[in-house]
């Protein structure tokens, strides 16, 4: 369980957290925000990197944090950056190579032990920063962007991985694509500007979407009505994918979890 | 309890070279310089270059061992990890004590092994203690404040520099922690100060390092 409450941050003038609030139990939550609305530094400051100038947070005692920036001391191999933070984590040395082996085999390393972190792809570094979130059972895990960087082969096992941990610890995925939450997460904050806007799930998000959300033939361009919110242009077809409150001239479209963001964040621009 | 040995070690598998330079200083180069001023027929000029050497060679040697386990701490990629695994909590300087204290055991042997040719070399051990300790102190103050290793280490070896250079000039000497002609009697070590403001420099640094609020 996570608690967050009231918490403020600012760096200088700029406030970066404006009161988040924030009770979490057992599940995955994706927090979701557009870039700049302060994810990651939320994250910090659950994670302990940094200490909110306001607000409390309690967090139980093991955490698992893969940051948005993953990396390690390039001499150590993969095997010694995982020693290194299984040490730190104070898993007893007995149990500790079993340990490290099957958090990389989670992530498909456990070839690659040997191997310096230097000699390592980007996503491969990833992997092993997702690995050493997952060492030590922790009861709160914290990924932040954790598909930022990964091919599509890598996001599909890290769904994976999430998804075997469901019933376990905390999860909370932090992220500005709605793809990524709308499969792996059972609940839905969303962030913006330093606030939680909503708490909600993928279903609720589309069902708020519903009957916005319109699909309008390009030839209608100039019989939209004002106030509405062009989502995309479908390429080739070149139909306009609309948002409004209003009747605009053209079919109800199937809301997305997208459509139910865009609803939100729209609401603030 | 967090398992510090396996931190160090870790560490040190992959600076090896940070690892042994104090090591060779002690047991390859300081013989050498030794044995050259015994090759001359002179003891006294053979005990002299090897305080010298050693004065000059091994605070620089404790200083590379406590650059190579903070520079995985301090400003480097895996650091926001690391003390997210304790929210922020842990800090180094109970490893940079178990340095100094594997500095002091390393020397032991050349300690004996010079006592034997030289008599009893125990004062200078002891200063040069205080003073590795010292420097460890400074380096990790600097380090953290600075918030770069690299910047900390420069400033503690540009002061080494300094002590090495004005150590033998009458007005400089005062500020400066060579003393080539220690065992000639010439006392005014500041051992207490020294010891002291260490501490303060571990104390203040653990405090530094503490505040979770790198920007
Ligand atoms: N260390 C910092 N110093 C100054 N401003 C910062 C710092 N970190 C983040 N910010 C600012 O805080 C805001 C939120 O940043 P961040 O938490 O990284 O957002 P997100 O992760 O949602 O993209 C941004 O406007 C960013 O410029
Ligand atoms: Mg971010």
């Amino acid at each position: 369980m996570l608690e967050v409450s009231h918490v403020e941050m600012r760096f200088g003038q700029k406030e970066v957290l404006r009161g988040v609030t924030l009770t979490l139990h057992q599940g995955v939550y994706g927090l979701l925000g557009p870039n700049g609305s302060g994810k990651t530094t939320l994250m910090r400051c659950i994670a302990g990197v940094y200490r909110p100038a306001a607000g409390i947070i309690r967090t139980p005692e093991r955490i698992g944090y893969l940051p948005q920036r993953f990396g390690m001391f390039k001499q150590l191999t993969v095997y010694e950056a995982m020693a290194y933070f299984a040490a730190l984590k104070q898993i007893p040395a007995r149990t500790q190579r079993k340990a490290i082996m099957e958090c990389l085999e989670q992530v498909h390393l456990a070839d690659r032990a040997d191997d310096r972190i230097g000699a390592l792809s980007g996503g491969m570094v990833r992997r092993v920063g997702i690995a050493q979130a997952l060492l030590g059972c922790p009861e709160l895990i914290l990924a932040d962007e954790p598909t930022a960087g990964l091919d599509p082969e890598e996001r599909l096992r890290f769904k994976n991985v999430i998804s075997n941990l469901r019933g376990g610890p905390t999860v909370v995925l932090s992220t500005h694509i709605v793809e990524d939450v709308e499969s792996t997460c059972d609940h839905i904050i969303l962030l913006y500007s330093g606030k939680v806007l909503a708490e909600s799930t993928a279903d609720d998000l589309r069902a708020q979407a519903a009957g916005k959300v319109f699909s309008v033939p390009a030839d209608k361009r100039c019989q939209l009505q004002q106030p509405y919110h062009l989502l995309r242009e479908e390429a080739g077809t070149g139909t306009l994918r609309v948002l409004s409150d209003l009747p605009q001239p053209g079919d109800l479209a199937a809301p997305t979890v997208e459509d139910g963001y865009m609803l939100y964040i729209r609401g603030r621009m | 309890m967090i398992r510090r040995l396996q931190l160090v070690r870790l560490t040190f598998r992959r600076t090896l070279p940070l690892f042994l330079a104090p090591i060779v200083s002690a047991y390859l180069v300081l013989p050498l310089i030794t044995a050259a001023g015994l090759a001359s027929g002179n003891w006294e000029i053979a005990l002299e270059n090897l305080i010298y050497g050693e004065q000059a060679l091994l605070p620089v040697g404790g200083l590379l061992w406590a650059f190579a386990y903070l520079q995985v701490w301090i400003g480097s990629d895996g650091e926001e990890t690391m003390r997210a695994c304790h929210r922020g909590k842990y800090v180094c300087a109970a490893e940079l004590l178990m340095l100094n204290i594997g500095f002091t055991v390393m020397l032991l042997p050349a300690l004996a092994a010079g006592t034997l040719f030289f008599g009893s070399l125990w004062t200078e051990y002891a200063r040069l203690l205080i003073q590795v300790f010292f420097y460890i102190g400074l380096f990790y103050f600097t380090a953290i404040l600075l918030r770069s290793v690299t910047m900390g280490g420069m400033l503690v070896l540009a002061y080494h520099l300094f002590c090495i250079f004005f150590c033998r000039n009458t007005e400089m000497r005062g500020y400066c922690l060579i003393r080539p002609d220690v065992l000639a009697g010439a006392a005014g070590f500041p051992y207490i100060l020294l010891l002291l403001s260490g501490s303060v420099m571990y104390s203040i640094g653990a405090w530094l390092e503490r505040r979770p609020d790198r920007g």
